[in-house]
Order: structure tokens, then C-alpha cells, then sequence
């Protein structure tokens, strides 16, 4: 069973001097990170607290009017004691980078490609971050919010038989 | 380094374009292989020949208009993301679903499942081969949908659960059917398991081809089956239960080698697990309710819709401008038929989701298939991709 919420939040805040806060009424343990300071953290999580990463994405809250405009969202668990936790990344829409997880946790190959696809977010030190549900003639990014439901694409011809290895 | 046709020097290399429309992929998938001989030794996957903009669309849709997109998801066991899609927002709402619902949500994810194993291992043998052991697999298959079609109304796009309780209820006379079904199951499973695992192709074909490491596996982000294969015993119904899941006794089986052989091997076993389930369930669902009330979520009974002005007015308005969810912002994740299937919602307290994103656990098994790839065949391209179970609905979205 995973560690109670309260317990939790001391250890890490001891280990990391870092502020993390716990939403009561969805037992649910988050923390916002700077991004300078996101791979060294993760590092550090990847060692002892959490070690599997579950999801990465990001969230844009141009409606929202909030600032900064992204978050990237990483979701993180522990295989041994089932503790998850969600780490927030406020990214500026002018500087849309955040450092990649790529080296820790294989995982974010194709789910950083996949936020970098979608949302336009680039994640510095990532091998091959190229359009991955999109085609690359594809102009814009698609889950912004300023890309209307309804945009219409150019067409494009045909291309050669070309690919990346993979990593 | 991009591959080059025209600069390649050595004799024995080759580079060959797998899909994206090929017979015995699950679903449209492109797979570059650069081979030496036969022995594949590198390759590029390439997934989104698919993409529908699943969150695109659900993020223009109200949270109930977002229940059918769902289902389209993983279309092997559409109950189980139906079932994921509205707990996560009866969590973000805090709704505690009604005894009765649990219990058939429990057992119809679990139906939900083997219909998704079926699938895999039949449309597996047949990929071998095994054309007798695919009809008995299918034939399970499809009395199983076939049922869920009398509660549901579909076999595949069920569009079955309801936030705070289910579309409608299970009909008379569904439980006795239901026992023969799993009854028959249990022969055509003995047939299946007496034609294959212990068959000498098989067993050729199988063991030792697409191996990965517990390491890699982890390092992936693989769950489901495969990680189970590799021998970790990572469940979410064991690690986060939900619904019944914690009332209930199972075992999650776990493999050895992580090889094509085991990946089998667990889903079979798993099926006997989920019958085990349902058998532990199906006397006891408690009579009552299946729907919990909500005001702003539920829709008001037909009956008063039709009579007052109050429930027509309430009708209209949660149809048009959407379930009322509170601002916030979740993870809730099920156990589905391939891995954690988790749902990611975030509400900034009106009918309309700002992001409504779901983990897919076949898309980060793409992302590491090709470790399994590497070594082998071009022959055992097929059996890997068969064990792996790729849905294409839930990898591309």
C-alpha cells in the first residue's frame, strides 16, 4: 500500500527542500518545479523516491489566462511502494523548452515527441525529436489552443521511403 | 543518421517497409527494418496513421459528449475504457458510485478483458499458422460479445457507462446465460491451451524470439501483460484497487523470460483469473439503484422531463452546456487489457474539459518494441507484434 500522503510530503520536502503540496479531497500529491532545476530533481527521484515514469504531457491554459501559458506535466511512480506523484513544469510561451528525461527513463522517447508534437514544446537533449502522430509537412500544433478545431491543412506530394533508426 | 537506400555499400543489407497496411498488423503501423540476410538490426517504428485528435475533440465536446469517443479507444475491450473515463471524473466530482454499479462494472470490465485477450491470442496462433485454435478463441470471443451486445446494445461501441452510474440495467435472464457462457469458455480454452502451448511450432515459433529485460521493460514504461512477462507483478487492480477489486481474490500471473511464449502465456492465465472473478461476483450483485443522483450531472428521470418545465429546463441545459464538473485536476488510472490505462483530466468548472489526455499503454509499448525487434527475424516480426497487442484506436488517438 502506498504511504500515506502527510508521511510522504515530509520525506520528500527533508530530502529535496522543495514544496510539495497535497490536494485533500483527491488524495493526490503534486509539485510545481522550477525548470533549471527539473532533471537534476528527477535524477535524484529516479534513485530512490520514483522510479518509473508513467505519463508526460502538457496542459495549455490560454483560456485560462494563466500565466505562464504551458505546463508540462510528468507523472511519476514507485514499482516497489506505489507512490505516485505529479510533477507541474510552468514552460513561458516565448521559451516554449524544458530539459529532456530522456536519459533517466526511456520512456520519454516517444512521449516527448508526442507533447512536442502536439503542443509545440521542445525538450533539449532529446535524440530525435521529430513529429511523431503528425506528418512533418504539418503546419502548427494542433492541441494549442489558438489552433481552431476546423484549420485546414496545405496538401502535400509524395515523398521517398525515409527513416530514422531508432535509438 | 538517416537511412539511405542509395548509400548503402554492403551487398547483405537491406531496408524493408513494413505497413502501414499489412495483413497481420493490429492496426495501421509502419516498421522500417534495415536487415542483414534475414536478421533484422535496426529499425524505426512509425505509429499515428491513426491519429484522430482524440483530446482535440473531446476538448470541443462536453464531458458526456466525450463517453463515445472513448469507447473507440481500445475497440477490443471498450467496458474497461468506458468504465476508466467516467471514474476519473467521478473522482474529480466526488460521485461514490452505487453498490450494484460496482459490482457490474466489475464483472463486465473482467468480460471487457477476456474479449481483449481473446482477440490477441487468437488473431496470434492464426498469425502462425494455427487457424483451428484462432475459430475456437474467436468463437469465445463472440458469444462473450454477443452478451455484452444484450446489456449494452453493441458489441463494440458500447457507449455504456454514465458519470455516477451505468446507461441502463443488466436484463432478466442475463445471469444464467452468462454461466453457460463461461461454462463453454472454460472447453474451448482446454482445447485452445491443448492445441498450442504444449504444440512443438509453437513452442519453436515462440520461445525465445522478442525478448526483453525486466530492466528495459521498466526503463520503457512498459505495463500490462508484457512487463508481467518479464517477471514483475505490477497490477493496478493489486497496486491502486478500484471498484471491487479489493474484495476479490485473484493471483496476477507473471512470466519468466519475457518472451513471445510468455506473453501467451499470461494472457491465458489471466483469462482463468478474470473467470475467477466473476464467478467469486456474479451471485452476490445486490439488488437497487444503478444510477446515483447528481443534480448537475445526472440528467432528471424521462418521466418528469416530460411533465414539468423544471426537468425539461434541467435537461436542455446539462445537454448543452455540459455536466457541471468542479475545477481541479486528477489521475485515476484502471488495470486495462494491455497496461495502466489512465486518464488525466483537468476542469476549470464548466461542461467542457481544458485536457482530457489518456496514458496509452499500447503507444510507450510502441516506443520500446523495437528493442524486441532487434535480433530477430523478419519471420517473427508478426508473432512479436501479435504478443505485444497493439491497438492502434488507443496508440494513435
Amino acid at each position: 500500500m502506498p504511504t500515506l500522503l502527510p508521511e510522504l510530503k515530509k520525506i520528500l520536502e527533508d530530502t529535496y527542500g522543495q514544496e510539495f503540496i497535497i490536494n485533500e479531497a483527491l488524495k493526490e500529491l503534486y509539485a510545481f518545479v522550477d525548470k533549471n532545476n527539473l532533471f537534476s530533481l528527477m535524477e535524484k527521484f529516479s534513485t530512490i523516491h520514483f522510479d518509473f515514469l508513467m505519463d508526460v504531457t502538457a496542459v495549455d491554459y490560454l483560456l485560462q489566462n494563466k500565466k505562464p501559458r504551458f505546463e508540462v506535466v510528468y507523472h511519476l511512480f514507485h514499482t516497489k511502494t506505489y507512490d505516485r506523484i505529479r510533477i507541474k513544469v510552468p514552460v513561458t510561451e516565448e521559451i516554449p523548452e524544458v530539459a529532456s528525461v530522456y536519459p533517466i527513463w526511456k520512456t520519454a522517447y516517444f512521449l516527448e515527441r508526442e507533447v512536442w508534437d502536439l503542443y509545440g514544446i521542445k525538450f533539449t537533449g532529446h535524440p530525435d525529436l521529430r513529429r511523431i502522430l503528425l506528418y512533418e509537412e504539418f503546419v502548427g500544433f494542433p492541441l494549442r489552443k489558438d489552433y481552431y478545431i476546423r484549420d485546414e491543412q496545405p496538401l502535400i506530394g509524395l515523398r521517398e521511403v525515409e527513416a530514422n533508426p531508432t535509438v | 543518421m538517416k537511412f539511405d537506400v542509395e548509400k548503402t555499400q554492403n551487398p547483405d543489407q537491406m531496408i524493408i517497409n513494413l505497413g502501414p497496411s499489412h495483413p497481420a498488423m493490429h492496426g495501421t503501423i509502419r516498421i522500417v527494418v534495415q536487415t542483414e540476410g534475414e536478421i533484422i538490426k535496426d529499425c524505426d517504428v512509425n505509429v499515428g496513421y491513426l491519429h484522430r485528435g482524440f483530446e482535440k475533440s473531446c476538448e470541443a465536446a462536453t464531458w458526456h459528449q466525450a463517453i463515445p469517443y472513448v469507447d473507440r479507444l481500445n475497440y477490443s475491450s471498450p467496458l474497461i475504457c468506458n468504465f476508466a473515463y467516467v471514474q476519473a471524473l467521478e473522482k474529480l466530482a466526488h460521485i461514490k458510485i452505487t453498490p450494484r454499479c460496482a459490482y457490474i462494472r466489475t464483472i463486465l470490465s473482467e468480460l471487457s478483458r477476456i474479449t481483449d485477450h481473446l482477440t490477441c491470442i487468437g488473431a496470434g496462433a492464426m498469425e502462425l499458422g494455427a487457424m483451428t485454435a484462432f475459430l475456437y478463441a474467436i468463437q469465445s470471443r463472440d458469444f462473450f460479445y454477443e452478451h455484452i451486445c444484450k446489456v449494452t446494445g453493441a458489441r463494440l461501441t458500447v457507449s455504456y457507462a454514465r458519470v455516477g452510474g451505468l446507461a441502463n440495467d443488466l436484463p432478466d435472464g442475463w445471469i444464467p446465460r452468462l454461466k453457460e457462457i463461461v461454462k463453454n469458455h472454460k472447453e474451448l480454452m482446454d482445447r485452445f491451451v491443448g492445441l498450442m502451448m504444449d504444440n512443438r511450432i509453437f513452442i519453436d515459433r515462440t520461445r525465445g524470439v522478442g525478448v526483453i529485460s525486466q530492466e528495459d521493460a521498466l526503463n520503457y514504461g512498459f505495463t500490462g501483460p508484457v512487463l508481467r512477462s518479464t517477471g514483475v507483478s505490477l497490477d493496478c487492480r493489486k497496486y491502486n484497487p478500484y471498484l471491487l477489486y479489493d474484495k476479490v481474490e485473484f493471483e496476477v500471473p507473471v512470466g519468466k523470460y519475457g518472451d513471445t511464449y510468455d506473453r501467451f502465456y499470461v494472457r491465458l492465465r489471466e483469462m482463468e483469473e478474470s473467470i475467477k472473478i466473476i464467478e467469486q461476483l456474479i451471485d452476490k450483485i445486490p439488488e437497487g439503484e444503478i444510477n446515483v443522483y447528481h443534480p448537475q450531472i445526472m440528467l432528471p428521470p424521462k418521466e418528469e422531463v416530460y411533465k414539468s418545465i423544471e426537468a425539461i429546463i434541467k435537461h436542455f441545459k446539462i445537454i448543452y452546456e455540459g455536466p457541471i464538473i468542479p475545477a481541479g485536476e486528477t489521475y485515476s488510472a484502471v488495470e486495462g487489457a494491455n497496461g495502466e490505462f489512465g486518464f488525466y483530466l483537468v476542469s476549470d468548472g464548466t461542461g467542457k474539459p481544458v485536457k482530457c489526455r489518456l496514458r496509452p499503454p499500447s503507444f510507450i509499448l510502441m516506443g520500446g518494441v523495437h528493442t524486441m525487434l532487434k535480433g530477430s527475424s523478419i519471420a517473427d516480426v508478426v508473432p512479436i507484434f501479435g504478443s505485444i497487442n497493439m491497438i492502434g484506436g488507443e496508440c494513435d488517438r
